[in-house]
C-alpha cells in the first residue's frame, strides 16, 4: 500500500499518532531494559544454596518409604536419607553402616549384629536395635503389604509370619540396647547383600506410627540427609543431618531436580543449573567430543546384561543347537558400534564384570605433572584390566564369535525349518526398534525369516510373560552385586517369567548348582560354582548374550569427590564437595 | 436464558458421565495389570491379590465404575495407587499451575493474534499482511514440540536469557517460555481467523455506511469491524483455553513444568486408574464449562441470537 493510501485510510493516524508512534519508540530501549530486569533480576530462580549439589530425576520417586521401594530412582534418593545395618561401596565390597561389626554362626545360621552407639535418627532419638527388629518385622508382616515380602524369606519364621493372627515367632529379635540377632532356616549367602538394598533400610517405629502405617513426606531417618522439601514432579530438597553417625556431610544439602526432557535436562546443565547429570545416551556423542567437558566425564560398566531371550519350552528354541547357532549370527560388535555408538561391552555370559571400576573418562586436573602421573596409572590400570580380562575368559567363559558359517551349519544340524517365521518381540521405543532392526538384518543374512512385533511396555512384558514371542530383546539389571543376582533368578527351574525367567530355561544341573552356591560360605567356592554355572548357562545358550551397557556421568568444574558406584543405591554424597565461589 | 443454563447443565451432567464410562471402558480393556506397575512383577501373587483386593480391582466393572462415579459425585476421585495421594487435592494443587500458563498462553494468543489479524485485514495485499499470513502458516504448522526445543536452544541455552525448565512458583522467569511455545500456535490461528472475519465485515453495508458518516478509520476497524466479526475469533479462543486449561502435555513434559498435563501422563504411564479418570473427567468439564461461557459470551456479543433472529443484514 502507498504512502498515500495510507494517509488516504488512516488520516487521523498519519498526522498525529506518527508522533505517538516516536515517543513509544523512543521508550522502546527502557522498556525492554525493564522486562529483561524483570526476567533476569526481578524473577530470579529460588536458587539452591551454593553447597547444596543438585542432580536430576526423569521422573518423580513413587514412595520413600523402604517398605514399598521397587523402582531404581526411589532407592537412589532413600539411601541418602537412609541407612541399613550394612552398605556396599564403590567397588562392591560390604562395608558397615548401621551395624559397626557383626557375627555369623559357624552353623553359618545366626548373625549377630553389634549397632554403633552413636547412631541417631535425625530428630536425635537414638536408633536402637528394636528398631533394626521392628524395621525387618514390618516387612515381613503380611499387612504392610510389602512387594519386598519374599525378599527375606530365608529368615526363620518369615513365610508364617503374621501378627494379626498370633503367629509372631520369627527370627530376628533385639538381644540388647546395641545388637540384634537373626536366625535363618538354610545358609543364605546373598543375606548381607540382601540387607543391603533399600528393603533392608532401618526406619523408626515412632514415624511410622505418626504417618499413619506409611512414611510419606515426615521422615524421621538415620542417613546422612534429611527430607525438607518434596514437591511432587519438581524437586526433592534435603539438608544435611547433624545427627548422622560419621558425623555432619560437607554438602548444606541434595536436590533433586524432576526434569523428564532429556533436551531440557542437558540444557540445564550446561547452564549451571545442575552439578552431576547421568548423560542421556542421544547425548553421549557431544559430551564425549566437546573438550570443554570430556574431562569431567565419568564412566563405568553397569550391572546389567542384554540379552536376546529365546522361548525355550517350545520348538525350535527348546533345541539349544539352534540357540547357539543364533547367538553365532549376530554381530554384536557392530550394533554396539552403530546403534549403540560404542555406549556397551560385549557380553560373553550372562553376568556382567563385578568389583567396580568407576573412571575418569579424562584428566580433570589442571597441573600437567599431576595429568602425565594420571595417564601413567590410567594405562597401568588398562593394561591390568586387559590382562585380568584375558585370565578370566581364558579360564571362566569362551564367548560366541559372530560367525555366520558356524550359525548355518549349526542350523543345518538341528534341522531347522528357514521358512517358518520367528516371531520377534521388542519394546516400542527408538533404541530397541533401532537394535531389533540391526539383529533382524543379520538374521536375514543366514535366511532366517523374522516377523517384527512391537509393542507397548506393559503388553510387551505381559506377552513374553505369557510365553506368545519366539524371541524378544530384554535385560536384567542387578538389585545388588553378586552373580547370584543374576544367576538366580533367571535360569532357576521353578522360576516364573514374573520372576526373572523369561526364557522358561529348565536344567537340573544348573538348579543343583544354583542352590549349592546359595548355601556356599566360603568365597572361593562360590567363585568356583559360579563359574561352573556361567559355563553351562553359555554352552546351553537360553539367551544371546549381548553386551553390557556403559553409564556415563558428566559433572561441574566445581564438584569435588564425585565417585561412580556401580549399585544404585551406594552413593551416599558423603563424600562430595562442591568448592567454594565456583558454582555458577 | 434461565431455561437455557438449566438444559446446558444437565448436558453437560450426560457428557461427563458418557466421558467417564468410555475413559473405563477404554482402561479395563488396556493390556497391563495396575498391581503390577505398583508393586513390581516380583511381588508374591498373594501380596498382588491382597492389593487388588484393596483397591477394589477385583470386583466386577460395573460394581467398579458406579462405586467411582457414586464418589465422585460426593466430590471424591479416589486415592493414586503409586502415590497415595487423593486425587481431588492433587488435581487442585496442580491446577492454579495450568491455569496460570493457559492464561498467559491465551493472553499472548489473544492480543498478538487480534492485533496482527487486525492489521492484516485493514492493510490487505500489504507487506504487512502477506508476513502475516507467512507467519501464521509457520506457525500453525510448527508442531508446538519443536518450537519449544528450538525456544530451550537459543533462548536459555543460546543467549542465556530464561531457565529451560520449572514452574512459576520456583521463578516468574520460568513462565515465558512454556507461555510463548503454547501460546504462538493460538497467536497465528487468531491472526487468520480475525483476518479472514474482517475482511468479511470490512465488506459490508454498514461500515461503508460508518465511513459515509464521517467516523475516523479506528473507529470504523476497531469499533464497528473488530465487534462485528469477533464471534468466530470467540469460538477459537474458548476451544485454545479450554484445551490449554486441560493442561498441555507436550510444552509441560518440555519444559518441566508441573501442572495438569503432566500429572494425567504421569497416571497413564503408571496405569493409575484413579489419576487418569480424574484428570480426564476434570477435563471434560473444564472444556464444557469454557464451552458453555462462549456460549452465552455469544449470546451478549450478538444481539440477534438473543432474539432468536438468524440472518445477518437482512
Amino acid at each position: 500500500m502507498s504512502y498515500e493510501n495510507f494517509q488516504e485510510r488512516w488520516p487521523l493516524l498519519s498526522v498525529s499518532c506518527r508522533k505517538r508512534f516516536k515517543a513509544v519508540a523512543r521508550r522502546l530501549p527502557i522498556f525492554c531494559l525493564a522486562l529483561s530486569l524483570l526476567t533476569t533480576v526481578g524473577c530470579g530462580r529460588k536458587e539452591d544454596g551454593a553447597n547444596v549439589l543438585v542432580m536430576r530425576l526423569r521422573g518423580d520417586v513413587s514412595t520413600l518409604d523402604p517398605a514399598y521401594i521397587v523402582d531404581v530412582s526411589g532407592g537412589t534418593v532413600a539411601a541418602k536419607l537412609f541407612s541399613g545395618l550394612v552398605r556396599f561401596d564403590e567397588k562392591n565390597r560390604l562395608q558397615p553402616d548401621l551395624a559397626e561389626k557383626w557375627e555369623l554362626s559357624p552353623d553359618n545360621l545366626t548373625y549377630l549384629f553389634h549397632l554403633r552407639k552413636n547412631a541417631r535418627f535425625s530428630d536425635g532419638t537414638p536408633c536402637t536395635a528394636e528398631d533394626a527388629a521392628y524395621s525387618l518385622k514390618r516387612i515381613l508382616d503380611p499387612r504392610t503389604l510389602s512387594p519386598r515380602r519374599t525378599l527375606f524369606g530365608m529368615i526363620a519364621g518369615a513365610k508364617d509370619y503374621d501378627p494379626a493372627s498370633g503367629s509372631s515367632g520369627v527370627g530376628v529379635e533385639a538381644v540388647d540396647r546395641h545388637t540384634l540377632r537373626i536366625r535363618l532356616t538354610r545358609p543364605h549367602s546373598a543375606f548381607l547383600s540382601l540387607l543391603a538394598t533399600p528393603t533392608g533400610y532401618v526406619i523408626s517405629r515412632k514415624n511410622v506410627e505418626q504417618s499413619g502405617g506409611r512414611l510419606k513426606k515426615r521422615i524421621v531417618c538415620t542417613g546422612p540427609f534429611v527430607l525438607s522439601e518434596w514437591r511432587r514432579n519438581e524437586a526433592i530438597r534435603m539438608t544435611a543431618n547433624p545427627y548422622y553417625f560419621e558425623g555432619k556431610p560437607p554438602l548444606e544439602g541434595v536436590t533433586y531436580r524432576i526434569i523428564p526432557q532429556d533436551f531440557t535436562a542437558v540444557v540445564e546443565f550446561e547452564n549451571g543449573g545442575i552439578d552431576v547429570l547421568e548423560i542421556p545416551s542421544a547425548f553421549f556423542v557431544r559430551f564425549k567430543s566437546d573438550p570443554e567437558w570430556k574431562p569431567f566425564i565419568l564412566s563405568q560398566t553397569g550391572l546389567n546384561t542384554h540379552y536376546l531371550g529365546f522361548n525355550c519350552s517350545r520348538r525350535p528354541f527348546d533345541n539349544p543347537l539352534v540357540r547357539r547357532a543364533f547367538n553365532h549370527a549376530i554381530n554384536k560388535q557392530r550394533v554396539i558400534r552403530t546403534v549403540l555408538e560404542g555406549q556397551a561391552v560385549p557380553a560373553a555370559g550372562p553376568v556382567p564384570p563385578i568389583g567396580g571400576e568407576g573412571s575418569d573418562f579424562g584428566f580433570a586436573s589442571s597441573d600437567f605433572g599431576i595429568r602425565i602421573l594420571d595417564s601413567i596409572l590410567l594405562s597401568c590400570r588398562k593394561i591390568l584390566d586387559r590382562i585380568d580380562k584375558i585370565l578370566q575368559s581364558a579360564t571362566a567363559l569362551s564367548p560366541y564369535d559372530y560367525s555366520p558359517q558356524k550359525a548355518v551349519a549349526l542350523l543345518r544340524q538341528a534341522k531347522f525349518n528357514f521358512n517358518r517365521e520367528i516371531s520377534f518381540f521388542v519394546r516400542a521405543e527408538k533404541e530397541a526398534e533401532n537394535i531389533a532392526a540391526a539383529i533382524e538384518h543379520d538374521l536375514s543374512q543366514i535366511g532366517i525369516k523374522v516377523s517384527l512385533k512391537k509393542r507397548l511396555w506393559t503388553a510387551y512384558k505381559q506377552a513374553i510373560n505369557k510365553g506368545e514371542p519366539d524371541i524378544f530383546y530384554l535385560s536384567w539389571s542387578a538389585d545388588y552385586p553378586d552373580a547370584q543376582n543374576f544367576l538366580r533368578p533367571c535360569f532357576y527351574s521353578s522360576h516364573s517369567p514374573s520372576e526373572g525367567n523369561r526364557v522358561r530355561f529348565k536344567n537340573k544341573k544348573v538348579d543343583q548348582l544354583l542352590d549349592a552356591l546359595e548355601a556356599a560360605s566360603s568365597e572361593r567356592g562360590r567363585n568356583q560354582l559360579c563359574t561352573r554355572i556361567e559355563k553351562l548357562i553359555v554352552e546351553e545358550a537360553p539367551w544371546v548374550f549381548l553386551w553390557h551397557r556403559r553409564e556415563y556421568v558428566v559433572r561441574q568444574p566445581w564438584v569435588e569427590g564425585w565417585k561412580m558406584y556401580p549399585i544404585y543405591n551406594a552413593n551416599k554424597l558423603t563424600d562430595v564437595t562442591i568448592r567454594r565461589g565456583e558454582k555458577r | 436464558m434461565t431455561g437455557y443454563l438449566v438444559k446446558r447443565i444437565l448436558t453437560a451432567l450426560l457428557t461427563l458421565l458418557g466421558v467417564a464410562f468410555v475413559t473405563f471402558v477404554l482402561l479395563k480393556s488396556v493390556p497391563g495389570d495396575p498391581v503390577e506397575v505398583i508393586v513390581g512383577e516380583q511381588a508374591s501373587e498373594e501380596t498382588k491379590a491382597k492389593i487388588r483386593e484393596s483397591l477394589g480391582l477385583d470386583r466386577p466393572f460395573f460394581s467398579q465404575f458406579f462405586g467411582y462415579i457414586s464418589l465422585a459425585c460426593r466430590g471424591d476421585l479416589g486415592v493414586s495407587y503409586i502415590t497415595g495421594e487423593p486425587v481431588g487435592r492433587t488435581i487442585a494443587q496442580k491446577f492454579p499451575n495450568t491455569l496460570i500458563l493457559a492464561l498467559t498462553a491465551a493472553l499472548l494468543g489473544v492480543v498478538l493474534g487480534i492485533l496482527f489479524g487486525v492489521v492484516a485485514a485493514t492493510f490487505r495485499d500489504s507487506f504487512a499482511d502477506r508476513a502475516t499470513t507467512f507467519v501464521s502458516v509457520l506457525g500453525i504448522s510448527t508442531p508446538v514440540y519443536w518450537l519449544g526445543l528450538l525456544l530451550i536452544f537459543f533462548v536459555s541455552y543460546k543467549l542465556k536469557l530464561l531457565p529451560a525448565s520449572g514452574t512459576w512458583n520456583q521463578s516468574l522467569a520460568c513462565l515465558f517460555l512454556p507461555a510463548i511455545a503454547l501460546g504462538t500456535r493460538s497467536a497465528c490461528y487468531i491472526a487468520r481467523i480475525t483476518r479472514s472475519s474482517m475482511l468479511e465485515v470490512l465488506s459490508a453495508d454498514y461500515v461503508r455506511t460508518a465511513r459515509a458518516k464521517g467516523l475516523s478509520e479506528a473507529a470504523v476497524v476497531l469499533k464497528h469491524s473488530l465487534k462485528n466479526s469477533i464471534i468466530p475469533i470467540i469460538t477459537i479462543i474458548g476451544l485454545d483455553f479450554g484445551s490449554y486449561l486441560n493442561g498441555s502435555v507436550l510444552t509441560e513434559t518440555i519444559f518441566g513444568w508441573d501442572g495438569l498435563g503432566r500429572y494425567a501422563m504421569t497416571g497413564i504411564m503408571n496405569m493409575d486408574y484413579p489419576v487418569i479418570l480424574g484428570t480426564v473427567l476434570i477435563g471434560a468439564a473444564v472444556f464444557v464449562v469454557v464451552n458453555t461461557i462462549v456460549d452465552i459470551l455469544y449470546v451478549f456479543l450478538n444481539p440477534e441470537m438473543r432474539t432468536g433472529e438468524n440472518s445477518v443484514g437482512s
